[in-house]
């Protein structure tokens, strides 16, 4: 079974663009996305979700849900622990990358302006928690 | 040990002092059982019985008494030095410890010893060791572990033991018992008397378990004893049997105690010789098991014989510990170690001793016994509370761990010991031995095996090793080999310079199971040891010749040799192996390899091997061992055996060579022959090295493999076991449910059994006669009612038939096919008649229903309803009602029925006879035509109203009879009304009356007539009576006629007037008249009347009556007897009322002149006035007594001249006096002035003099009247009053505030009109330019140019009126001064205060100057704070937006790389499209930020137009309604239609559509709306937009542009001098109020 990403952004371009470097570079993966932190806690409730994603990328800023909320919400009791999440943001704020950690976030990354770099950020992302990483 | 001289059977002479003893123990519950067991009891058993009662039960008196009911036997209770006497109970006092020696009891210890705690124990141990004669234990109910030990002791003296079975009370006791093994037989009470009895009638037998002295006697003597030679035999076979079975041969034991364990086991089998015992076992092998452990049943227990043990602790270990170096193993040995408890002993004193030293210690503890079982049980070392009772507590603790009711011995203390069987006279024994234990076995044995044993000692010991035995034992004959190192405590030293001779048979030790046949292949003779000694035991005497002389020349000539098995285990030794072999150290072994001399070991195993690989004997010599220096040379030679077994079997031969001949010449040939003898050897020798090598790696790899398969099956067992255990709870939680489900259907049955109870009552209750038929009509059950109904019983009806019920009363072919019907096709019936008729009943009627009921099977129900009476009463009904209507038809009335709705229901036939009219007619057409139409609707109405009240009615009425005359009737209705109140219509009859009816009528006629003429008369004699009433009134004279014997009164009409009655309401009697009189005249009245009636005078008298109006009137009566009668009265009234009221008024009018001049008298008095007159004419003066004192004349002193006041007038007064009182005189007016008098003694008062002139018709004074009053007081107080105004007004003089006091002048209606200035102070004066003096008494209004206009009288009466003070400030206009000016209402004026308060004033102003500058300044931080606001708000906004910049950057840059990657023109153009977006979104944001860099560096400028600005937000409204459609939200507008402000149209529309879009673009859902109004004041108005939207969000940067657009329409705002308030709440939405100026400075023109 591929290992399932779940990507959570609002931004519909940048969904797109993932979804384009996801189909190019790493289309082994099964990658879901979800317009909104919302969107995800929705599908969650509704049980339309198969399973726990392997690898969850979620935007800091939002409507509705912002990421430390979605933060929250994941690492609540019985939801999904374990799952790595890693936020992806334009921020430089220090206060939001420490709000990230402080509520869970195994990374958090700054989305690269360059393509090549989003590119191989995503080859090492997926690497790193799909294949090195050990899951409890 | 007993003193008895030996008994036996035959000629014994003390027979009868032999008393069995059977000792009874027993606990709590046992006195029942012992109750029990006396009764069953026979008297004369010849036995003695002691019961021992625990301690903790009752007293031993109590207990004799107790049992002496129930047994004819003398119940002692046992004493010191008491013989015992057979056939009688003793009870043995719990108070003291008594033993019984030589058949008397004896005191033990002191008498204040504590009492031992396990009694029973203690008394048949004791009884065991004192006594030892056969005795019988039994031991009853208790609760304790006592008594255990004391059977085990009883069993192992040849005692019986019995417990009591589960008939006890507290089985504790018993049970412990049972479960150590040592009882013999488990009975109830009654079965253990029974059993005593028949253990003394076998008394002789018993009597031979008595133990005899024979300590010495040796077994050639033993015919000499007084056996029977038959008894003899008999022993020597039970022996011979056990020793083939057991391998054990007892016959050098103590053939007492043998005999007497033997005898025991006879009386347990009830058999009554030892013969019959031999056949027994013959016959049942197994006994020989039984019996085998019974012999070799011990006495043990833990650290017995303290003394020994302490000196064992103290100083023999110790001593052991030291002779031996620290890495030596301590070896000991306990033979004989029975269950284990000496072992154990010796371990845990070892360890006590060692301590700490413990540890590095190798600790060897042997411990063997022949009885396997009991070897087991010390294995397992676990022992009961009983068993371990002389363990202290200490060592209890460290050394045992307690498990349920046992004791555990440690692992520590377990793991020194090692456990197994042995046979210390005949297998080899352990050696290098440090000490051995062996306690209380030499007891049992003969002196041959005693010195065997002590032989064997000697041998396993190490040189200065010890030995301990028991405390009745020695080393006897064997003393040479040890010394006594301690008389008391039999311990011995081996003495090492003597060598022992110690030999040992090497007998199989298990013979009895295999039966292995030794068939020796081949057998070489061999030179014997030279050490073989003398042999173990000397052949049995009597036995067949051959099998000595074979055993002779067995033990003396054949080689030393072994049987071996493959693992090389010894079987059997044969012949003397000493020199070969040696028991090795460490864990005893049998083992070949570790018993042989080491040199041979190789040898040995390589031989072995070979005849195994050959199935030959393979011989080996030449091997040289060296034993003590000297050299031996040895051959074996291994033999394989063939046997029947599966097993292959060895016999290695052991032979002692000659050492080689060593090759003397060294000749070439013998040089060479000895090479080649090397060379061949050494092939050999590599040849064998070679196969056992492969052999071994085979094997090694087997081992590997079965290693393997170990550890697999042990992981498979561990699955196993943990499925067991998954099970074990899933069986658990089964079980669960199950008693789950149970419990429901334990509740459901009883439901169901509740269900079928009721179902079973209503059948039995109901009065219906029921039936339960099966399929077949078979009656199932039948109720009560059936069975009453029809006389039958149940079992002349159940499991019968129907139709054979009753002599087939039921075989009725329709009712059967009926019930059959209903079993095929489930129908059911109701109410099937049937008549039934049987002798015995009579005719019954029965109504039959039936239907199918389905219980377990198919059922019928069939009830059988009689209707006999029913109907018989119907019939009876029947005829009652026939009766009626014949009744009814025959009356000479007509009868009529309704129903309850007044419909006829019958009519009788003499109705429709007279009428000619049927019923059906009736009630078709009414009857109504039958009535007489004039009568028809009074009687309807009277009908229906008597219908619906339900009563009874009576009328008359006309009715038409057949022949068409009406006739009167008279009729009479009846409600008709059941027994339970229901109404059912009325029965009515009627007569005809027409002839009475007449007649009356005619009757009515006549009267009629001779009234006409009555009244005719009485109109004349009217006339008459009128006349006489209008002179009477005329006269206003009433008449009466009264009698005075009836008191009736006959009034005239005037009369009557008078009292103000009429005729209607007037009663005529006395009793009336005198209850309207005056209650005073009755009396005086009646006396003048009866007066009158005597003298017949005329008379009169007044009457008071209260008229019926209730006015009082006066009746003047005259009256006059009438001539000729004695009782009647004429009299005339006459009403005097008139005359009456005016003597009263008259009456009235003098008192209330006499009370006025009372009042007037009181007044003068108490105005202190004098009063006095003065007569014009005479000049006359009159004065009362006030006046004269006041005047100041003397009181007696003539006052009769005018001139006697003038002259006491003041001099200074009088003549103004005299001026007023001629002007009062010549004006006629009152005189009224104030004067001074001056007395005669010089006082001077103060009076005031009034005075009045009366004149006469022609204006001549006639008299003055006058008052004079002291008023000197008054005058001194106002003298006062006008000092202290002085004052107040020098105060107020004083002070530098304007006062002044008002009054207010009203007119006559009380509204004020002006203010007369009533005081005022010299300020005041000064204000209002003026003096004090002119001031006072002026009115307001003149000052009013002073005060405030034409508002003085207004302010003035306001402050009146409402009590509030006023306060004004005002600027003097040319003084620049300030005035505080205060009203204040007092009293009934008001106050005016006037205050000069400028300096006050600016201190005031001066303070709000400081006030003003502080709030500039707070202005100013403001300003700094909004500052900082922003700089801070244009931090974020610009973070913010180089966030979102740098998104679309980044998704520009990877669409940009994607475009060039792009396979498809989709592809393609999708980039494009994303390339786009971004760029417009960066774009416009770039943008965004210029607007806004130009607004904040100022460079926008507002262009000031008149704007209409509800046409600018309605039409922008109109441009973004079609993005709030495509959103699905609903965009409102509201406000004014024109609203025309002054204002910067372009910025105003850039703001409002900034906010709309906004509020657009984030609102999913709900409305967004717009409104612009009018602000509260003109100058200002206000534009809001609202949305449901999600609300702001706290921080800005967290949603992408709306910062950016916020902040512009802020600044846009600022700029328009407008406010901005947003007020945001989540997920409620935003709401933005935007205020604006209408008009600008200089507004107007478009370029300020």
């Amino acid at each position: 079974m591929p290992s399932t990403i779940y990507v959570v952004d609002d931004a519909a371009d940048y969904r797109t663009l993932l979804g384009k470097v996801f189909t190019r570079f790493l289309p082994q993966y099964d990658v879901q996305f979800f317009a909104s932190g919302d969107a995800l806690c929705e599908a969650v409730a509704t049980g339309s979700l198969p399973c726990p994603p392997d690898l969850l990328l979620l935007d800091l800023h939002m409507p509705g849900r912002n990421g430390v909320a979605m933060l929250q919400f994941i690492r609540q009791a019985g939801q999904w622990p374990y799952v790595p999440v890693v936020v992806l943001s334009n921020t430089d704020q220090q206060a939001d990358v420490d709000a990230c950690y402080e509520t869970g976030a195994s990374f958090v990354l700054r989305k690269p302006t360059d393509f090549d770099r989003l590119v191989s950020l995503l080859e090492s992302l997926c690497h790193y928690w799909l294949h090195l990483n050990r899951r409890p | 040990m007993a003193k008895t001289t030996p008994i036996d059977l035959p000629d014994t002479t003390d027979e009868s002092a032999f008393i069995p003893i059977v000792a009874i123990g027993a606990s709590a519950g046992g006195s029942d059982a012992m109750r029990d067991l006396l009764a069953s009891l026979s008297p004369t058993t010849g036995m003695a019985f002691v019961y021992v009662q625990h301690a903790d039960a009752s007293q031993p008196e109590a207990i004799t008494s107790l049992l002496s009911p129930y047994t004819p036997m003398t119940i002692n209770e046992a004493r010191h030095a008491m013989p015992i006497v057979a056939n009688q109970v003793y009870v043995l006092p719990t108070s003291e410890e008594l033993d019984v020696r030589d058949g008397v009891f004896v005191r033990v210890g002191h008498p204040e010893q504590a009492i031992s705690d396990m009694p029973i124990d203690r008394f048949f141990l004791s009884l065991i060791d004192r006594q030892k004669e056969g005795a019988v234990a039994v031991l009853l109910s208790g609760s304790t572990v006592d008594g255990v030990l004391g059977l085990r002791a009883v069993k192992a003296a040849g005692g019986i033991t019995i417990v009591q079975d589960d008939t006890a009370r507290y089985q504790s006791m018993p049970r412990s018992a049972v479960l150590e093994g040592v009882v013999d037989k488990i009975l109830p009470p009654a079965e253990i008397a029974a059993e005593l009895e028949r253990l003394s009638q076998q008394m002789p037998l018993f009597r031979q378990t008595v133990m005899r002295e024979e300590g010495d006697i040796e077994p050639g003597e033993r015919s000499a004893s007084a056996l029977s030679d038959e008894s003899e035999e008999d022993m020597r076979s039970i022996l011979q049997l056990l020793r083939r079975a057991m391998g054990v041969d007892f016959s050098h034991y103590k053939i007492n105690t043998i005999r007497r364990r033997i005898i025991r086991r006879t009386l347990l089998f009830k058999l009554d010789s030892l013969r019959d015992y031999v056949s027994y076992l013959r016959q049942h092998p197994e006994e020989l098991v039984q019996l085998y452990d019974d012999l070799l049943i011990n006495v043990t227990s833990f650290f017995r014989d303290t003394d020994t043990m302490d000196y064992v602790q103290k100083v023999l270990l110790p001593q052991v510990v030291r002779e031996k170096s620290v890495d030596e193993p301590i070896r000991i040995w306990i033979p004989a170690c029975s269950t284990g408890q000496e072992a154990y002993s010796l371990a845990m004193l070892l360890l006590e001793v060692l301590g700490e030293q413990e540890a590095g210690r190798t600790i060897q503890l042997f411990a063997t016994d022949l009885s396997e079982s009991a070897v087991a049980k010390a294995r397992l070392g676990s022992y009961s509370r009983g068993e371990v009772a002389g363990v202290s507590a200490r060592r209890l603790q460290r050394f045992f761990t307690k498990v349920d009711d046992h004791y555990r011995i440690n692992k520590a203390v377990r793991d020194l010991c090692v456990f197994a069987p042995h046979n210390l006279l005949k297998d080899p024994p352990f050696s290098r031995l440090d000490l051995i234990s062996c306690r209380n076995l030499l007891i049992y044995l003969d002196g041959t095996l005693q010195r065997k044993a002590i032989i064997t000692f000697h041998y396993a010991l190490n040189p200065g090793g010890y030995l301990l035995l028991g405390k009745s034992e020695t080393v006897g004959t064997s003393i040479p080999l040890f010394s006594q190192l301690e008389k008391n405590y039999k311990v011995f030293a081996r003495k090492n310079d003597i060598d022992s001779r110690a030999s040992f048979s090497m007998a199989p030790r298990s013979v009895d199971n295999d039966h292995v046949m030794v068939r020796p292949a081949q057998l070489k003779r061999t030179v014997m040891n030279e050490h073989n000694a003398e042999r173990a035991a000397s052949g049995p005497a009597g036995s067949e010749l051959d099998k000595v002389v074979d055993l002779l020349l067995l033990n003396q000539y054949v080689p030393a040799s072994v049987v071996v098995n493959q693992d090389l285990e010894i079987l059997q030794f044969r012949g003397s192996t000493g020199l070969f072999l040696e028991p090795s150290p460490g864990k005893a072994s049998l083992n070949l390899i570790k018993m042989a001399r080491p040199s041979l070991v190789f040898e040995l195993r390589n031989v072995v091997h070979k005849a195994q690989k050959t199935g030959e004997a393979v011989r080996k010599t030449g091997l040289e061992i060296k034993i003590r220096n000297k050299a031996h040379y040895v051959a074996i030679e291994a033999v394989p055996l063939d046997t029947s077994t599966e097993e292959r079997l060895f016999l290695i031969v052991f032979e002692e060579v000659d050492s080689p001949v060593i090759p003397s010449m060294k000749t070439a040939d013998a040089r060479n022959q000895r090479i080649r003898e090397l060379e061949i050897e050494l092939t050999s020798l590599r040849e064998d090295m070679r196969s056992i090598i492969e052999e071994q790696e085979a094997s090694n790899e087997e081992l590997q493999s079965a290693n393997e398969e170990i550890i697999s099956s042990n992981e498979e067992l561990q699955s196993i076991n943990e499925e067991l255990e998954t099970s074990k709870e899933e069986i658990e939680s089964t079980n669960e449910e199950l008693l789950t489900i149970n419990q429901e259907l334990q509740v459901r049955n009883d439901q169901l059994s509740e269900a079928y109870q009721f179902a079973e009552d209503i059948f039995g209750t109901i009065r219906e006669a029921t039936l339960i038929l099966d399929t077949d009509l078979r009656v199932k059950s039948a109720n009560p009612a059936f069975y009453r109904l029809f006389n039958l019983t149940a079992d002349t009806t159940e499991r019968r038939l129907l139709y054979e019920l009753d002599n087939r009363q039921w075989d009725i072919p329709e009712l059967r096919a009926m019930l059959m019907d209903i079993v095929t096709s489930d129908a059911q019936f109701q109410g099937f008649e049937l008549s039934y008729n049987t002798a015995k009943l009579g005719e019954k009627r029965l109504s039959l229903n039936a239907r199918r009921v389905v219980r377990q099977k198919d059922a019928i129900l069939l009830a059988i309803e009689d209707s006999t009476e029913r109907q018989r009463v119907q019939q009876l009904l029947a005829g009652r009602e026939a009766w009626f209507r014949q009744i009814a038809d025959n009356a000479p009335t007509l009868i009529w029925v309704t129903d309850a709705e007044g419909n006829y229901t019958f009519l009788n036939q003499v109705w429709a006879q007279f009428t000619g009219r049927s019923l059906d007619d009736v009630t078709a057409a009414g009857w109504d035509a039958s009535l007489y139409a004039e009568d028809l609707a009074a009687y309807q109405t009277l009908f229906h109203d008597s219908v619906s009240l339900r009563q009874p009615f009576e009328a008359e009425y006309r009715l038409r009879r057949h022949d068409g005359e009406y006739r009167w009737m008279l009729e009479h209705a009846q409600p008709l009304v059941g027994d339970d109140g229901q109404f059912s219509g009325y029965i009515g009859s009627s007569v005809d009356v027409h002839l009475q009816k007449e007649m009356n009528q005619e009757l009515d006629r006549r009267v009629q007539e001779r009234t006409t003429e009555l009244s005719a008369l009485n109109d004349n004699l009217e006339r008459v009576n009128r006349h006489l009433r209008q002179i009477q009134a005329i006269a206003q004279i009433g008449t009466y006629e009264f009698d005075s014997l009836t008191g009736e009164i006959f009034p005239s009409d005037e009369m009557l007037a008078f009292f103000g009655y009429v005729h209607a309401n007037f009663q005529p009697t006395v009793t009336f008249l005198n209850a309207i009189t005056h209650p005073d005249d009755i009396e005086p009245i009646q006396a003048t009347i009866r007066q009158a009636m005597i003298d017949g005078k005329p008379f009169s008298y007044v009457r008071r009556i209260t008229r019926s109006d209730g006015e009082m009137r006066y009746l003047l009566n005259r009256a006059e007897r009438l001539p000729g009668t004695h009782n009647r009265v004429l009299a005339s009234v006459l009403d005097i009322t008139a005359t009456k009221q005016v003597e009263e008024q008259l009456r009235e009018r003098t008192t209330e002149l006499t009370r006025a001049n009372e009042l007037m008298e009181m007044a003068l008095s108490t105005s202190k006035a004098g009063l006095g007159q003065w007569d014009w004419r005479t000049n006359a003066t009159v004065w009362d007594e006030r006046g004269k004192q006041l005047i100041g004349f003397a009181s007696d002193e003539e006052t009769a001249n005018i001139t006697g006041w003038i002259n006491r007038i003041h001099p200074d007064d009088r003549a103004l006096v005299m001026k007023h009182a001629q002007a009062a005189m010549l004006n006629s007016e009152p005189f009224m002035l104030e004067y001074r008098v001056v007395h005669d003694d010089g006082n001077e008062l103060y009076l005031l003099g009034t005075g009045q002139m009366e004149k006469d018709e022609y204006g001549k004074p006639l008299r003055s009247f006058g008052l004079v009053i002291d008023i000197s007081n008054l005058k001194q107080t106002e003298q006062k009053l006008k000092q202290t105004a002085l004052n107040l007004q020098a105060v107020l003089n004083s002070s530098d505030m304007a006062v002044a006091f008002v009054k207010p002048v009203r007119d006559e209606a009380q509204t004020i009109v002006n203010f007369q200035l009533a005081t005022a102070n010299r300020e005041f004066a000064r204000v209002v330019d003026s003096s004090v003096d002119t001031l006072i008494g002026q009115v307001v209004t003149d000052l009013s140019k002073a005060l405030w206009q034409d508002q003085t009288m207004a302010i003035l009466q306001r402050v009146m009126a409402s009590g509030k003070a006023y306060q004004e400030e005002r600027l003097s206009a040319n003084k620049k001064q300030w005035m505080l000016i205060t009203l204040k209402r007092y009293d009934d004026g008001v106050v005016v205060t006037g205050q000069d308060v400028t300096a006050l004033k600016e201190a005031e102003q001066q303070q709000l100057d400081l006030l003003n500058q502080l709030e500039s300044s707070n202005q100013n931080m403001q300003v700094l704070a909004q500052l900082r606001q922003q700089l801070r708000e244009r931090g974020e906004l610009l973070r913010s937006s180089s966030h979102d910049l740098r998104g679309n950057f980044g998704i520009i840059q990877g669409a940009a790389s994607l475009l060039s990657m792009a396979n498809t023109d989709e592809e393609r153009s999708q980039m494009l499209s994303m390339l786009q977006r971004n760029m417009q979104q960066a774009t416009q944001m770039l943008t965004e930020l210029l607007d806004l860099a130009r607004l904040e560096a100022g460079q926008e400028e507002r262009q000031i137009t008149l704007v209409d600005v509800a046409r600018l937000l309605r039409e922008l409204a109109d441009s973004v309604q079609p993005m709030a459609e495509e959103k699905g939200l609903v965009l409102h507008k509201s406000g004014p239609d024109r609203l025309s402000v002054w204002g910067d149209s372009m910025k105003l529309n850039r703001i409002a559509q900034n906010l709309l879009l906004n509020a657009i673009k984030y609102t999913q859902r709900g409305s967004v709306s717009i409104a612009w109004q009018l602000g509260v004041d003109d100058d200002q108005w206000e534009l809001v937009v609202a949305d449901t939207g999600p609300g702001l969000s706290v921080s800005p940067s967290a949603d992408r542009g709306e910062g950016i657009g916020l902040t512009i329409t802020r600044q846009l705002c600022q700029l328009l001098d407008g406010q901005l308030h947003v007020d945001s709440q989540p997920d409620v939405g935003t709401r933005f109020t935007l205020t604006f100026p209408t008009h600008y400075a200089g507004g107007a023109l478009p370029d300020s």
